[in-house]
């Protein structure tokens, strides 16, 4: 029988999502039929998320995982974070709704008032305080409304608009807080202390022969005394420095050079990260640097399950997803989406995704080249305050869509209803998963020319069609163009290439993981 | 087969769409909107619509009554509109209002239903009368309308461009306004390609709600004279003051058309509120115009070369083409423009940029038209130097103006009745 294998997930609290690359990873790993006996340590803030995400996407009998934590009581200051987060996000979502259930409320109070103070004096002069006190907040509420009309008539919009905003204005200083230094500080000094309890926790289990640690981020992990495999997907921060820069991306740096030094075993996924990123980075040296290179991804099962016809599938999904999830949104609420057009980036946005050229290359594909498609990312904008203003100032908000953080279902019916799939990211750390995400539901990709691409697609004349240089816009635009007017026959030319990867599945690579983790070299006693 | 008949058979073809508003059962009386004081082609083009409505409804023997609408204090005098009173056509000075979502309940009984898209304030054409309640069906003359139109009756709506689109610089804020007005509508009528386009792909509207007419054309007056009205050789720039208008790159192409080129050839400019390229001082009020002052007046060719003539007549303009060794049309993206049919008519070739709404008028009208990129000033100036040498060879290759008039107003309006009249019935 296979060894136990422990999986390390220290992930900061809501971070745990299964739409995030190393999660997504993880997800595939775990579905696998060699991933047997695994037991999860997780810091009790990921307590909840990871029963929900094994819950939502492992469809392996849960009694073969087991999960680690010291609990899930959350740290207070969490639990405040998480509170405060709930109650900003209804004052900014939910006034009009709030004012009309207030509208009830007094209606209610004015009926039962009238009901009983007119057969008995007592309760005339008990509820009358009540009364007066609900219509008097509700006058003033509707007075500030009036007076936001009214200045918004004298002075324009503009007052109006920031008086709206406010509830999300107090939104925004908790993202910025949350990058503060100092809070920063305080996350690490919570953060080590659980690690710490976790660590004690994971040292008792001699069951565990080897534990895998899926991101370099936990430098706090090298106190584990069984065997460790740490991947490493990248250290982008040696690639694109000045892409990189602020206090922020220092301090991640110097996570994961520390625990580049821990002594370990490391996994990458392409020979580029390997030679160009860790060999000059593990200190001392080591020769103990294995490419297990990504299975192929596909989303086909997602729309399989809703209906047998992949297209109706989706649409179902979109529908759905549009009545649940963009019944609020400005734009969409109202769009007819089975018509919609649209080339598809899915990404979280980060420096080195290359949003803004792409957003560039859509605006010349638009607005001079007059191809009527819109671009739907999956990625904020509003994480990149560069990008964000360049789509407002361009006026593309309504042909740019933002569909963040959605669920495998949906990426899957995007995937599939997608002209193209594009990819202008300046690096990866393997073979980009939007190539097969999109292919395996029957959409064709265009991408950036880079190294870890090159290492898998070697047919030139192939990569002369779908590959772009992501510094050129140009040579984006013509490549997308020539794409989205060429679907078909991109399709058929990308299949030797998918069938390449189609072969690699989530067994086969969980295979080389196990191999890699039953005959990992024991650890210098630390 | 009688008209009720091939109405029955129409409507089981149409899909229907919308049960938003009561069912339509007899359109008697249709009112037209021109919600905003256009002038020119935009004027004409709804005044086409009006007649066409009128005349078309008529040679399918249906008693419809016509009311068009006009913004009130967008007109000089009711003359403007002798044509359609002529013909028998209603008209109603109109002022829009605004008023606000919880005033419906008190609008009667046609109050909008919950699947349509709502919006704080809607838009509401009053006329002092019955605010055009006494019209069966309401049809709206492009979408500006912010806020949106207010849905009461049941309403079609025609769609020229959605130009914002392609020209940030147009307008300062989003118009959700318009693709409200345009999605709360029973049915959308365009009459380029590149609009039906937009209209599902950037205002959200379902296809089967989308109709393409197509377009049709108004002949210009003939000349009255056979002196050049100009006194050197020329070609004509029709244009206005909007930026979409391309003016900056197409001065600078100008410059390289006679400096590179020995352009000999003046370009005499006409259009409404050209007046204000005349002024690069600080009274002129719009930042744009007095920049494209300024560029003029700074550059001696130019200065020389430019003769901006403004708004002129029917007449004078019929004159100026006439006489125009060729028409230049260097916008950079709108919904086509039929001064290149009217150049034509008139056996004036053209030179123009390369948009779809140009290509598909090209191909409509078989105009022979020769294409630039209106981004690319050098190839503008190239274009220009082409033209000036093929111009007279490339008259022999226009369409007679006999073809053209097939597409008249007159001609189309039985097809275009019909089209309405199903889509209306498929409510």
């Amino acid at each position: 029988m296979q060894s136990k294998i422990g999986i390390f997930l220290g992930h900061a609290p809501g971070h745990l999502k299964g739409n995030e690359g190393i999660v997504k990873l993880f997800l595939s790993l775990l579905n696998s039929k060699q991933f047997q006996n695994i037991v999860i340590a997780v810091p009790n803030w990921s307590f909840k998320e990871i029963h929900l995400l094994l819950k939502e996407k492992v469809n392996v009998n849960p009694e073969n995982i087991e999960i680690l934590s010291t609990g899930s009581r959350i740290h207070y200051s969490f639990f405040i974070w998480n509170q405060c987060k709930k109650l900003l996000k209804k004052l900014s979502t939910r006034r009009s709704t709030a004012k009309k259930s207030y509208g009830k409320y007094l209606d209610s109070i004015c009926k039962v008032f009238l009901k009983l103070s007119s057969r008995y004096f007592l309760f005339f002069i008990l509820l009358l305080p009540i009364l007066i006190s609900t219509i008097l907040f509700y006058f003033i509420w509707n007075f500030s409304e009036k007076l936001l009309f009214f200045l918004k008539k004298k002075y324009g919009s503009r007052i109006k608009d920031k008086i709206k905003k406010i509830p999300r204005s107090l939104l925004q200083p908790l993202a910025k807080i949350k990058n503060n230094f100092f809070v920063r500080r305080f996350y690490s000094e919570v953060k080590e202390r659980e690690f710490k309890r976790l660590v004690k926790l994971i040292n008792r289990r001699k069951d565990i022969k080897v534990w895998y640690i899926p991101a370099a981020c936990w430098p706090e992990i090298s106190k584990i005394k069984a065997k460790k495999i740490i991947a490493i997907p990248d250290v982008v921060f040696v690639e694109f420095p000045f892409l990189f820069s602020g206090v922020i991306n220092e301090f991640n740096y110097q996570k994961i050079k520390s625990t580049l030094r821990i002594d370990a075993q490391f996994i990458c996924f392409s020979e580029h990260v390997k030679k160009h990123h860790l060999t000059k980075l593990i200190e001392p040296p080591r020769e103990k640097v294995t490419i297990v290179r990504h299975g192929y991804t596909d989303l086909s099962f997602h729309l399989k399950q809703v209906k047998e016809n992949p297209t109706d599938a989706a649409l179902q999904i979109m529908d759905s997803f549009q009545k649940t999830q963009l019944h609020n949104h400005p734009y969409l609420k109202g769009f007819y989406l089975p018509s919609m057009r649209f080339i598809f980036y899915s990404s979280q946005v980060r420096p080195h995704k290359n949003f803004l050229n792409l957003v560039k290359a859509y605006e010349v594909l638009l607005r001079k080249r007059f191809v009527n498609i819109k671009l739907v990312i999956t990625g904020n904008p509003a994480h990149q305050t560069e990008l964000n203003n360049y789509i407002h100032s361009r006026r593309l908000q309504y042909d740019i869509l933002s569909l963040y953080d959605v669920a495998d279902e949906v990426l899957a019916a995007l995937n599939h209803l997608a002209i193209c799939a594009v990819n202008p990211t300046l690096f990866e750390g393997g073979f980009p998963f939007t190539f097969s995400e999109a292919y395996s539901v029957g959409t064709p990709s265009v991408m950036s020319r880079i190294p870890v691409v090159l290492e898998e697609s070697e047919d030139e004349s192939l990569n002369s069609i779908m590959l772009f240089d992501p510094y050129s816009v140009d040579d984006m635009v013509n490549k997308i163009e020539w794409g989205v007017k060429n679907r078909d026959d991109l399709y058929q030319l990308q299949r030797g290439l998918y069938e390449k990867f189609a072969v690699r599945n989530w067994d086969i690579v969980a295979k080389e993981y196990v191999d890699l983790f039953e005959h990992a070299e024991a650890p210098v006693v630390v | 087969m009688t008209a009720q008949n091939t109405l029955r058979e129409c409507s089981s073809v149409i899909p229907v769409i919308s049960q938003d508003y009561p069912k339509v059962q007899k359109v008697k009386k249709i009112a037209l909107f021109l919600p905003i004081g256009y002038r020119g082609g935009s004027l004409r083009g709804a005044k086409n619509i009006a007649k066409m409505l009128f005349l078309g409804s008529k040679a399918c023997d249906h008693s419809l009554e016509v009311v068009f609408s006009f913004c009130e204090g967008a007109y000089p005098s009711v003359e403007v509109f002798s044509d359609l009173l002529e013909l028998g056509i209603s008209i109603r000075e109109t002022k829009w209002t605004k008023i606000a979502k919880r005033d419906f309940p008190f609008m009667g009984n046609s109050s909008p239903s919950k699947s349509l898209e709502e919006a704080k304030e809607y838009s509401l054409p009053t006329d002092g009368i019955a605010n055009f309640s006494d019209c069966d069906f309401w049809l709206l003359i492009s979408d500006r309308l912010d806020p949106p139109l207010a849905p009461l009756v049941p309403y079609g709506i025609v769609v020229y461009d959605y130009i914002q689109r392609y020209v940030p610089e147009l307008f300062s804020k989003l118009e959700k306004g318009y693709l409200t007005t345009a999605r709360n509508a029973s049915f959308v009528i365009t009459t380029t390609p590149q609009t039906q386009n937009d209209t599902i792909q950037y205002a959200g509207i379902d296809p089967r709600k989308v109709t393409m007419i197509p377009m049709d054309f108004c002949p210009p007056l003939l000349p009255s004279t056979s002196v050049r009205p100009h006194h050197r050789p020329y070609f004509l720039w029709v244009t206005n003051t909007s930026p979409h208008k391309n003016h900056l790159r197409s001065l600078q192409a100008l410059e390289i058309f006679y400096k590179q080129y020995d352009g000999v050839l003046d370009v005499v400019m006409v259009g409404i509120f050209l007046d204000l390229f005349q002024n690069p001082t600080d009274k002129n009020p719009y930042p744009y115009t007095r920049e494209i002052s300024k560029y003029i007046e700074q550059s001696p060719v130019l200065k020389e070369k430019c003769q901006i003539k403004g708004e002129v007549t029917d007449q004078t303009y019929a004159n100026l083409l006439a006489h125009a060794e060729f028409l230049w049309h260097p916008t950079l993206v709108d919904n086509g423009t039929f001064a290149v049919v009217e150049a034509a008519y008139l056996g004036v070739a053209s030179v123009s940029s390369d948009y779809p709404a140009m290509r598909y008028m090209n191909e409509r009208f078989d105009l022979d038209l020769l294409f630039f990129d209106a981004f690319d000033s050098q190839d503008i100036a190239r274009k220009l130097a082409s033209m000036s040498k093929e111009a007279k060879t490339r008259r022999a290759a226009l369409p007679s103006p006999h073809h053209l008039d097939q597409f008249t107003a007159e001609r189309s309006a039985q097809d275009f009745w019909t089209t309405i009249r199903e889509r209306i019935y498929a409510i």
